[in-house]
C-alpha cells in the first residue's frame, strides 16, 4: 500500500529521488514535464534555438548521470536548483564563446550590430529588444531574465545566481541603466519632454 | 509606437517556441549515455567493443576511424611478419619448430605456408 502510495507521488522531488534508483521513466517523466520551460530559459540566455537545446540536453543528462547532485534536503525547489544548472552552463558557455571568439571578432561583431535607425525602420522592436537585452553582460542578463520572464522574486533569483539579494537588486539595476543608454531601446523609448508635452 | 517606460517595452519580448521533438531528443540522449557508460546493459563481452566503438565515434570522424584501424592492422600485420623473421609467431609465442612439431608436419611447410 506504502509502495503504491508512493508511486502515486509524482513531484519533482519524489521523480528525482526514483531518477537516483536509476528509474529512466520518472526521468522521462521529468524532461517531459520541465524541457519546454528550460529550453525557454535557456534561450533568453543565448538567443540560439541550437545552442539552448543543447544546453538544456546537457543540464538534464547531468541529472541522469549524478541525480544526487540535487539534494531535496537543503530546501531548494527542483526547479530553482535546475535553473541554477541551466543558468550556470548558459553562463560558461557564453564565456567559452567570448573567449575563443578573440576580441578582434568581438570587435567586427559589434560592428555588424544594427544601428538604431536601421532597426528602427525596419519597424522590428522584437529585434531591437532582443539585441539590446544580448548585448548585456551574462549576469545582468540572467538577473533580468530571471526576475521578467521566469517570474522569480529577487530572493529566488539571487538564490538561483549564489548571491545576496543586494547584489541582484544592484545586477538589475546596472542592466536596466544598460538598456535605457542602448541606442536601439532609447529610440523606442518616449523622452522625458515627450511625455510632458504628449 | 513609443514605450512609456522600460518595463512595458520589456514585455513585448518574444517567446522563445520550443521545439516539439526536444523531450524525445533529450531521453534518447540519456539512453545512449546509460549504455555507453554501463557495460552491464550489454551481454557479456560484447559490451566492451561496443563501448569503445561509441566512444571512438563520439570523437573520432568516419574517415579517422577507417584510418585508424587500417594503422592498427599494418601495425599488428607488420609485427607479426618482423617476429616471423625470428621465427617466433607473435600469436601463437611458438618457433617454427615448435609449432611444425606441434601441428605434426614438416618445418618447411610452416615457413613456406608463413612467409
Amino acid at each position: 500500500m506504502a509502495k503504491n502510495a508512493d508511486q502515486m507521488d509524482d513531484s519533482d522531488e519524489s521523480l528525482v529521488a526514483r531518477v537516483c534508483e536509476g528509474d529512466h521513466q520518472a526521468f522521462a517523466q521529468l524532461v517531459e514535464r520541465h524541457s519546454g520551460l528550460f529550453y525557454s530559459a535557456a534561450y533568453r540566455m543565448c538567443a540560439n534555438a541550437e545552442e539552448a537545446e543543447e544546453i538544456v540536453q546537457d543540464a538534464f543528462l547531468k541529472l541522469w548521470e549524478k541525480p544526487q547532485s540535487y539534494d531535496a534536503g537543503k530546501g531548494a525547489k527542483f526547479t530553482t536548483w535546475f535553473y541554477r544548472v541551466v543558468t550556470n552552463l548558459a553562463i560558461d558557455r557564453a564565456r567559452r564563446k567570448k573567449t575563443q571568439a578573440g576580441p578582434d571578432v568581438l570587435d567586427f561583431m559589434a560592428d555588424q550590430r544594427p544601428l538604431a535607425d536601421e532597426v528602427l525602420v525596419q519597424n522590428d522592436r522584437e529585434a531591437a529588444l532582443e539585441t539590446a537585452i544580448q548585448s548585456l553582460p551574462e549576469r545582468q542578463k540572467a538577473a533580468l531574465n530571471l526576475c521578467f520572464y521566469e517570474g522569480f522574486s529577487n530572493k529566488e533569483a539571487a538564490e538561483i545566481l549564489g548571491i545576496g539579494v543586494k547584489a541582484l537588486e544592484s545586477l538589475l539595476m546596472r542592466a536596466k541603466t544598460a538598456l535605457k543608454d542602448d541606442p536601439l531601446i532609447a529610440g523606442l523609448l518616449e523622452k522625458p519632454a515627450e511625455k510632458k508635452t504628449g | 509606437m513609443m514605450f512609456d517606460d522600460l518595463d512595458h517595452l520589456l514585455k513585448i519580448r518574444k517567446q522563445p517556441e520550443v521545439p516539439e521533438y526536444l523531450s524525445a531528443r533529450i531521453v534518447a540522449a540519456a539512453r545512449r549515455s546509460q549504455a555507453v557508460s554501463t557495460p552491464s546493459g550489454i551481454a557479456g563481452w560484447r559490451a566492451w567493443p561496443q563501448m569503445a566503438l561509441a566512444a571512438m565515434r563520439v570523437r573520432l570522424s568516419m574517415p579517422q576511424m577507417a584510418y585508424a584501424l587500417a594503422g592498427l592492422v599494418v601495425f599488428v600485420v607488420g609485427v607479426e611478419l618482423g617476429v616471423q623473421a625470428d621465427s617466433v609467431s607473435l600469436f601463437s609465442g611458438l618457433s617454427v619448430g615448435d609449432l611444425a612439431e606441434f601441428m605434426a608436419i614438416d618445418d618447411t611447410f610452416v615457413v613456406a605456408e608463413w612467409v
